[in-house]
């Protein structure tokens, strides 16, 4: 096969979101890869400006379609610290609760996501089975599937009753007795080893070198976590493993996924037990906040989520979100190097990427501002 | 040559049209089974075709090509004339199982062309995973066929009359089930048109009639090859017997398709390499040991 160039994209199958990846090829092998990126900008951050603290909570929400809870969590952790507010005790277990429950379900879709780009339908349906238990404790507790809307400035939007906390248990039981099914199936099966293992590889050093975060730099044995390093809500409380594996490649990663499902549920299970019986405080009605300046941090599904607020006279002037899929897209030309075409799908999506909530835009030219129409922009760098 | 051509024969081979598209639907609904979904009814496969066929090409730039319009019409036409040796019989001659043979690595061939036809990128990667797979698999099917030839001593399709063939060459029969992994784009040897990776090869080119000729072709030669591996390897009783193995071995292949996932190329270059000595291996077993 002589030399040329594939489009990855756009619109290509092994990607749910659209992000054109270019791959020169000599004879089945990667010899180059560039990416172009751009085509699902929201321009949320623009979005974010001039709203009111209340309003821009759920914009931020909005952010990500599947950890939503985690931006919400953030943008939260940013205000409550401008305004010095701490949440009782409840409200942060709650909020973990919620945050560790939309873990287990980002990591079982991506399972199933992973499994399906090697072939292996059967498990995409079963993770998509167990997911929609936890989908269904979602919308119990919360009353949303996808954007709970669920946290509010010193408060969440519901307690939970006795009957939720059975059903939140039956629920999660039920993904427990069948990651043992998972765990095995992936550890025993020959044609996954061959697909996962050895792909993909970035070593600690380079992980670190590339600033990588998630599960994504665990599998390569960086000890990095939010949760751990600079706990929240009720983090510190509870007593969790930092899941690492040092394989670095794709199958690694696939294992600290799970492994992550584990730990969750062992959380969600000991937050339950913590619950108290004291209600819920009220939400603020309005928040009025002179000129201030703050971030907030959080350990989302995929990795750190960053979020920067400034507020001057109650509104939001300047929003920041960068989110890690943001930092870890930049390592994919990188991996893709010297692998095969059938490498392509397995690696690029052991890096979870979510498209829609990290595309952001700086257009720096000869140092100089460059202000452009939307139609400019999308006919000069889209 | 031997032509025998009466009524029954006909409607048979009018019937297994049907039959074949039957099969895919029962395929899908196992599979859908297995992987804990409903699935669609199994005479869904029907409702596809018909709604292909009614579907207009769309403006494709390999529509210009000849080689682009005509090959899948000729690729189901070749799919069709397989069914004339196994299981119907209409014709049969000396050494006809090379006729067989060359027609399968016409079909893939086919393929390939239509493959490079398709101006798309995608396309030529399938052709050539396609040319990669069939040096071995092709070569394969020709061993076991021979070692059977051999083994019965007879020179025509029309003298396989023998049963159990299963118990005396085990692993010739192993290797003809490689083979029909492959043929029929069975994980985990679906490599050929693995979606995520080269967005199916050629078929996303295809559409309308087009596709639908390719879409049937390839239910054909599921059954044919679940056809062909029951009377190699079963041996023929009665239509009953005959029809209920054939639905079994479309079952295995579903069961197969559900329960692994997919080799790269050069992954399954290899392990059809090692298919290929195990099947030499078989072929100078009989010439020694038999049981």
């Amino acid at each position: 096969m002589h030399d040329f160039t594939i489009p990855v994209g756009p619109q290509h199958s092994s990607m749910k979101e659209p992000m054109c990846l270019r791959v020169k090829l000599d004879g089945n092998t990667i010899t180059d890869a560039w990416m172009r990126l751009g085509y699902v900008h929201r321009g949320l951050e623009k979005i974010l400006e001039n709203k009111t603290v209340i309003k821009a909570l759920y914009i931020a929400e909005h952010t990500c379609g599947i950890c939503s809870f985690t931006h919400s969590l953030c943008f939260i952790r940013a205000v409550e610290g401008m305004l010095n507010i701490n949440a009782p005790k409840k409200v942060n277990v709650l909020r973990v609760i919620t945050a560790e429950l939309e873990r287990v379900h980002s990591h079982l879709l991506w399972f199933g996501f992973a499994m399906h780009e090697i072939g292996f339908d059967t498990l995409f349906q079963y993770a998509m089975r167990e997911r929609e238990s936890i989908l269904e404790v979602f919308e119990r507790i919360t009353g949303n599937r996808v954007h709970h809307s669920f946290n509010k400035i010193g408060s969440v939007r519901y307690d939970l009753t006795s009957g939720d906390k059975i059903f939140i248990l039956e629920k999660i039981k039920e993904v427990e007795n069948k990651l043992p099914l998972y765990f095995s199936t992936v550890t025993k099966n020959k044609v996954i080893h061959a697909r996962l293992i050895s792909v993909g590889i970035i070593n600690q050093f380079e992980a670190k070198k590339f600033g990588l975060v998630g599960p994504f730099a665990r599998g390569s044995g960086v000890k990095i976590d939010v949760r751990k390093d600079d706990p929240y809500a009720a983090y510190k409380e509870a007593d969790f493993e930092l899941v690492t594996e040092k394989g670095g490649d794709a199958f690694a990663r696939l294992i600290v996924r799970l492994r992550e499902i584990e730990e969750s549920i062992k959380i969600v299970k000991q937050m339950i037990k913590a619950l108290g019986d004291e209600p819920i405080p009220k939400p603020l009605p309005s928040i009025s906040l002179p000129n201030a300046e703050g971030y907030g941090r959080v350990e989302a599904p995929r990795g750190e989520n960053f979020h920067f607020y400034r507020i001057e006279n109650s509104l939001v002037t300047r929003g920041k979100i960068k989110t890690p899929t943001f930092i870890n897209i930049s390592v994919i030309p990188h991996l893709l190097k010297g692998k095969t075409i059938g490498d392509i799908p397995v690696i690029l999506s052991s890096l979870d990427p979510c498209f829609g909530c990290m595309e952001r835009i700086i257009v720096v030219k000869n140092g100089k501002e460059e202000v452009l129409k939307e139609d400019e922009f999308r006919y000069k760098y889209c | 040559m031997n032509l025998d051509i009466n009524t029954a024969k006909i409607i048979g081979f009018l019937l297994i049209i049907p039959f074949a598209v039957l099969m895919d639907g029962v395929r899908r609904k196992a599979v859908a089974r297995m992987q804990n979904r409903v699935g669609p009814p199994i005479w869904q496969p029907f409702f596809d075709l018909i709604k292909l066929y009614q579907k207009k090409s769309s403006d494709s730039l390999a529509e210009k090509n000849v080689f682009f319009k005509i090959i899948p019409p000729l690729y189901l036409i070749t799919t069709l004339a397989l069914f004339v040796f196994i299981p119907l019989k209409v014709v049969s001659f000396k050494y006809d199982f090379l006729l067989l043979v060359y027609l399968l690595a016409l079909e893939s061939a086919l393929f390939v062309l239509a493959a490079f036809a398709s101006n798309s990128p995608f396309g030529v990667i399938a052709s050539m995973r396609e040319l990669t797979l069939m040096v071995c698999y092709e070569t394969i099917f020709a061993i076991v066929i021979l070692t059977l030839f051999i083994f019965n001593n007879i020179t025509s399709l029309a003298g396989l009359t023998q049963s159990w063939q299963l118990i005396k060459l085990p692993i010739a029969a192993v290797c003809f089930f490689y083979v029909m992994l492959t043929e029929t784009r069975t994980t985990p040897y679906d490599t050929v048109e693995a979606s995520p990776e080269i967005m199916a090869g050629a078929e996303s080119e295809f559409s309308g009639k087009g596709l639908m000729f390719l879409e049937l072709a390839k239910m054909m030669k599921l059954t044919f090859f679940a056809m062909l591996s029951v009377a190699l390897f079963f041996g023929y009783f009665n239509l009953l017997a005959f029809l209920s193995l054939t639905i079994l071995i479309v079952l295995a292949l579903g069961f197969w398709h559900a329960t692994t996932c997919r080799y790269k190329v050069d992954q399954a270059f290899n392990k059809l390499i090692f298919v290929f000595i195990f099947a030499l291996i078989e072929f100078i077993r009989i010439r020694f040991i038999v049981w």
